[in-house]
């Protein structure tokens, strides 16, 4: 336990705070020990029912003696009790996570009570149902405006019947990890985004052409793709404000459209390899050439090895550069080293394999390559080729 | 007088300092850039004008004591450095922390009366750790409660009445919901076989009656023969009433203490069951009154229609329903073709 202060000032206690800090407290605690605190004391009895912030835990319900549909049950009749006592339309946050399969109805339920109060503005909701079973997410989420961040997970679906109703416009964060999304549909009513987390497990709603439009006030934008069968025909990055990009895209994706971006100061490429890519790899690294910190996975590496005739953008403004590789290839280190004149610290990873495509230069057995990675101090402008072996020299070793 | 003083303040905005006074009464000079950082002082010093010298010291709301005062600006002056990473806030932040819990709560009032928001919110997670996981006694003991309850009252059932209506109407659904299955849970033990293959046939034809896909009574599993003997029940008095309505019947909590006790499945005998990892949880009673009909048949329904997909699904592969969905998707938008469904069904191919 840490220290407790002598006690001369019996005045400063937790029971001095007015309501308003004590209710803050214990909106970061799950709202079931929140609940509970109302045992405490006569104060506390009735405090837990201001709050505007509900963390609902399913997993924190279950005991081993349990089974799932227990579990379920049991979770379902606590949320209940809660939202049955607190002020259902002030809440602010509401985050649930759990298990919800023969419940939905319930759930849904709860949504569009907490969506119908006009101060909601976070939404987190992780369903993991370990039955395959799926959750299609209430639409009155879309039509909740006074929403600022949506974070999905899981078994979720989310599609849209009746685009006309959907209207996200204070909508800034914007988090998807879930089994199903017609993520350009989505995208095209939230004007206000600037954050937005995307991983596709799957292809994108079906659509035919396939494509994704990000929305022009991003400013950071996460994308995961591991949709192996399936295309993206055109995504479309045209987001001046951008200041962070990671993407990552195992799915092929046939073009990219691409803007400069003024403002980008750090991205995190992790491109596989396919034939498409190598067509718009240039202009993507031209895109991000005013990145400040910029991170080359090995896949990515490996893609720009095969893009015939590459000629890397100068990197004006790069500080610190992180480069994998699968096999180490000097030829495309020292092109890239040369058009960063800036550059103070340099990370080479050496990976697992990342097994597709073409790739040529020395092979490194994996074995030399000890450590994961070192930096180095970059001096100033022009090396020799002679520095450059010396460094090689170092990593053997 | 002010409008002299924020010309004095302009030309020397990074060294100037401010006047501050604290709750005692006494005065002290501060770094102007660090003090800005709290936002009432920082609209003290733009409306008001004020902090621009002894006589016009800001006086701080009286939660700042001269001691807070100094923690708060260490904390300010920390973060008001732009170039410090994430990591290196975070760090700093940790250990700031570290001490005792009067002294969180004294410095969390007067973080709050300043407005310093992230400040506030860094001090009310470390409190928040400070009652997480711990026992009823334990948090009595690091904050100083009295344990002014009286037993009667820890084991009281929470009472209070939640502002929106639906809710309500599931909660007392649920309610009567639990009731039935008891009521059948006594039941099946003491007539057996024959009564479950009536059932049977009688669902049956309540399904076809209904339009609902043959297939979902096709295999039933135990738990759905019970859930779907309640729904026969329900189903003998259809009716569709509006979605809406205020309650009919004001909560009553008494009669239903003893009845449900049985149905409160996560506390037991004391209001806080003390768990084996030594947290607290909930005794959550139903305090509904009386289950009458007036409970709307709509969302009975599809409440238990929830049952049916349940039962469809376990049965049906996850790509079938995957492909169910994605061809009843298309059916809604303007493009078809055979060949949309490629993509995805190649996955499974």
């Amino acid at each position: 336990m840490e220290p407790e202060d002598d006690n001369s000032e019996a005045s400063t206690t937790i029971s001095t705070l007015p309501d308003s800090i004590l209710c803050h407290i214990l909106s970061f605690l799950p709202t079931r020990t929140s609940m509970a605190t109302s045992i405490l004391s006569r104060r506390w009895r009735h405090l837990w029912k201001d709050l505007h912030v509900l963390n609902l835990d399913g997993y924190s319900v279950s005991t081993h003696e349990l089974s799932r549909d227990q579990v379920e049950e049991r979770f379902v009749d606590f949320v209940n009790e809660v939202l049955h006592r607190v002020q259902v339309r002030r809440i602010q946050k509401f985050r649930l996570d759990g298990e919800v399969r023969n419940y939905s109805h319930t759930l849904s339920f709860w949504i569009d009570s907490v969506t119908s109060g006009p101060h909601l503005q976070e939404l987190y909701l992780s369903l993991w149902n370990s039955s395959g079973s799926f959750y299609t997410l209430p639409h009155s989420v879309f039509s909740c405006t006074s929403l600022v961040s949506l974070i999905l997970k899981g078994d979720i679906i989310v599609s849209f019947d009746n685009l006309q109703s959907v209207q996200l416009p204070s909508l800034k964060n914007l988090e998807l990890e879930v089994i199903y999304v017609e993520l350009d549909k989505l995208l095209s009513h939230c004007p206000a985004l600037e954050m937005l987390k995307v991983f596709i497990f799957f292809n994108n709603g079906g659509m035919d052409p396939n494509e994704i439009h990000l929305p022009s006030s991003l400013k950071r934008l996460n994308l995961e793709s591991e949709a192996c069968d399936s295309t993206v025909d055109h995504l479309e990055i045209h987001t001046p404000s951008l200041e962070y990009l990671d993407l990552s895209l195992v799915a092929c994706y046939s073009q990219i459209s691409v803007m400069t971006y003024p403002n980008l100061v750090e991205a995190c490429l992790n491109i596989c390899f396919d034939d498409m890519h190598t067509d718009w790899m240039p202009k993507l690294l031209n895109a991000i050439c005013g990145a400040k910190l910029l991170a080359l996975q090995a896949s990515t590496t490996a893609c720009l090895v095969c893009v015939p005739s590459l000629e890397f953008p100068q990197f004006g403004c790069l500080v610190k550069l992180q480069i994998g590789f699968e096999f180490f290839n000097s030829g495309v280190l020292i092109d890239l080293l040369h058009c960063c004149c800036k550059l103070e610290v340099l990370v080479i990873h050496a990976c697992e394999s990342v097994s597709y495509g073409c790739l040529y230069g020395e092979p490194v057995e994996p074995s030399s390559w000890t450590q994961p990675g070192y930096s180095v101090s970059w001096g100033s402008l022009s090396f020799g080729i002679l520095a450059m072996k010396s460094i090689k020299w170092t990593e053997y070793r | 007088m002010s409008e002299i003083d924020m010309a004095v303040i302009k030309p020397e905005m990074m060294k100037s300092y401010i006047w501050l006074q604290t709750s005692d009464g006494s005065i002290q000079q501060v770094e102007q850039e660090i003090a800005m950082f709290c936002p009432l002082i920082c609209q003290e010093i733009i409306t008001k004008g004020m902090g621009s010298s002894k006589n016009s010291a800001i006086s701080l709301p009286q939660q700042v004591t001269p001691s807070t005062l100094s923690l708060i600006l260490d904390y300010c002056r920390f973060h008001q450095v732009p170039g410090r990473s994430n990591k290196e806030r975070k760090s700093h932040d940790e250990k700031f922390v570290r001490m005792g819990t009067n002294r969180l709560c004294e410095l969390v009032s007067a973080a709050d009366s300043l407005q310093l928001r992230p400040l506030v919110d860094l001090i009310s997670r470390a409190l928040a750790r400070k009652i997480e996981g711990r026992t009823p006694e334990e948090i009595r003991e690091i904050f100083h409660l009295p344990d002014d309850l009286t037993e009667e009252e820890k084991l009281e059932p929470l009472k209070n009445i939640t502002d929106d209506p639906r809710i309500r109407l599931l909660n007392r659904l649920y309610a009567k919901k639990r009731k039935e299955l008891k009521e059948r849970e006594r039941l099946k033990n003491v007539e057996i076989e024959e009564e479950r293959v009536d059932e049977r046939s009688v669902d049956d034809l309540l399904t076809f009656i209904n339009g609902n896909d043959g297939d979902s009574k096709a295999v039933k599993t135990p738990k759905n023969k019970k859930k779907n003997r309640k729904k026969k029940d329900q189903q003998k008095n259809p009716s569709l009433k509006e979605d809406s309505g205020p309650e009919k019947k004001e909560l009553n909590g008494h009669d239903t203490c003893d009845q449900s006790s049985d149905g409160n499945i996560i506390g037991e005998t004391s209001n806080l069951t003390y768990e084996e990892d030594g947290t607290f949880s909930p005794k959550i009673d139903f305090d509904d009154g009386d289950m009458d009909d007036g409970i709307d048949p709509a969302i009975r329904e599809k409440i238990d229609r929830e049952v049916e997909d349940f039962a469809r699904r376990i049965n049906s592969d996850w790509a079938e329903r995957m492909q169910d969905f994605l061809t009843s998707g298309r059916e809604r938008t303007s493009t078809l073709s055979a060949t949309n469904g490629n993509g995805y069904l190649r996955r499974h191919a």
